[in-house]
């Protein structure tokens, strides 16, 4: 798909869940294009979220997450559905890196909702962090320096969409 | 201190161009051979050169085809055509256009080169002294894709003024261009760098990790809006956010409307480099933007070849 023909999109992201993909199985219905994330570094957009959508039938369009910017830019994401881990008092504890998306939607006005994701241990996936891709390891040690390892994002709830 | 291959990745040897594969780096130091128009085409949609290597490979290739031209000028053209069929984003006419006009000075093209590319590297270093300047005591610098050596030149100046200097590196995805590049020349320098996955930059940002975002431009017009590796627009924007100043490296601004530049979308299963063993991918519609555009008013300042200009009218959250 050319990002011209893409009219309207849902970007979702987060470890899905059950409610959050009869969620987007109506939008998708109602002409909305899923936008699945790479979701670095665990890949989910590759494994447990491609493997949701698709079982439930679901066509959906992937891209890196670094992409995401360029189609808020052209307002082709007209809502943002963040899965959390936790409801908190405070807000929602949620994936490493839900603050980038999550920035970019109140930035560019897009609608923010929050669901309840599927708990997964992410220890248990092959990539903690940059440093490898799909259980690769990328780069020689010497070569590597510091790598930043990716934790849960505490989102406020003041704002939410 | 190193100087890395990236400053040059395209050298001239004889009647052929060498050009520094990036693909391979960093695992394999490897420099592909071109003898003519066709290997040059193929090193450029290959992205097996691009930005600062791309404009080397633009002039390197006229030189290469040279004896086979009468008029320089239509042989310039020529060569830009080619490479801006191939590579839509970049403005190989802004380059014509300069090689032309050093044609007046009837000298041969080998040695209008050289007497470009040398200059240009000395402007190089100045802007990068001009920015370690305005940087802070201790900087935090939070960068994209790779500025072809121009962040090693960045830490020499910081160093030189006494100030402190680290680097957090955005992975860049799918190309890896940060992780592969930048971080694999700023370690050989022994820059203290810090890799992160692209999400990650929010973050860094929101922990105040990070006090300074530096970034290179494909392209930029007189008003300041910049065209560069895709990411750098959703850095800009959460930069903006965090109050964090960001500073673009631009080369040959010039009267353009951005918003009329087609922004390349390469083959969307290049998107999988680097991903050889996820199963059917193929079957999985995906879609691959390499660039983003950038608006005048999330950046802070741009770091030209003659002058560092500061915004005052940057868009704060």
């Amino acid at each position: 798909m050319e990002i011209t023909n893409i009219k309207k999109a849902v970007l979702f992201w987060g470890i899905l869940s059950e409610e959050a993909v009869i969620y987007l199985k109506e939008k998708f219905h109602r002409g909305f294009v899923l936008v699945n994330p790479e979701l670095r570094p665990y890949l989910l957009g590759l494994g447990w979220n491609r493997d949701a959508l698709s079982a439930a039938g679901l066509e959906f369009l992937y891209c890196t997450d670094n992409m995401l910017g360029h189609l808020f830019y052209l307002q082709k994401i007209k809502e943002l559905l963040i899965l959390y881990q936790e409801k908190m008092d405070d807000g929602y504890l949620c994936l490493s890196s839900s603050l980038y998306v999550y920035e970019l939607a109140k930035y560019h006005n897009v609608d923010v909702k929050f669901a309840a994701g599927t708990e997964l241990d992410l220890d248990k996936f092959s990539d903690s962090d940059a440093s490898t891709l799909a259980g690769r390891p990328m780069y020689a040690e010497s070569l590597l320096g510091e790598v930043e390892k990716p934790r849960l994002d505490l989102i406020k709830e003041e704002g939410d969409g | 201190m190193f100087n890395s291959p990236l400053s040059f990745p395209v050298r001239m040897q004889g009647k052929k161009i060498l050009v520094l594969d990036e693909t391979l780096l960093p695992w394999e130091e490897k420099y592909l051979e071109v003898l003519n128009l066709e290997d040059a085409l193929f090193c450029l949609r290959e992205m097996k050169t691009r930005a600062f290597g791309q404009v080397l490979l633009y002039f390197y290739t006229c030189q290469l085809l040279e004896e086979e031209y009468q008029d320089k000028s239509t042989l310039a053209d020529l060569v830009a055509k080619k490479f801006k069929a191939t590579r839509p984003t970049f403005d190989f006419f802004s380059l014509s256009s300069l090689l032309k006009k050093s044609l007046r000075e009837d000298k041969p093209l080998s040695e209008i080169i050289a007497t470009f590319l040398d200059g240009f590297d000395k402007a190089r270093r100045r802007r990068c002294a001009a920015l370690a300047e305005v940087l802070p005591q201790q900087s935090s610098i939070l960068t994209i894709c790779n500025i072809n050596g121009e962040l090693i030149y960045l830490a020499e100046a910081l160093r030189n003024l006494g100030k402190e200097y680290r680097f957090y590196v955005s992975e860049t995805r799918p190309y890896l261009q940060g992780a592969r590049l930048t971080t694999w020349e700023l370690q050989r320098a022994g820059v203290n760098t810090i890799l992160i996955c692209d999400n990650q930059v929010a973050k860094v940002m929101a922990e105040k990790k990070v006090n300074a975002v530096v970034c290179g431009a494909d392209r930029a017009n007189l008003q300041g809006d910049i065209i560069n590796k895709v990411g750098t627009y959703a850095l800009s924007c959460l930069a903006g956010i965090y109050n964090i100043p960001v500073y673009a490296f631009v080369q040959y601004p010039y009267d353009f409307s951005i918003e009329k530049v087609g922004i390349e979308e390469r083959p969307p299963q290049e998107v999988f480099m680097f991903l050889e063993n996820i199963p059917d991918k193929e079957n999985i519609e995906a879609i691959y933007p390499s660039f983003d555009i950038v608006p005048q008013e999330l950046i802070s300042g741009w770091v030209g070849l003659e002058e560092l200009r500061l915004n005052d009218k940057r868009k704060w959250k």
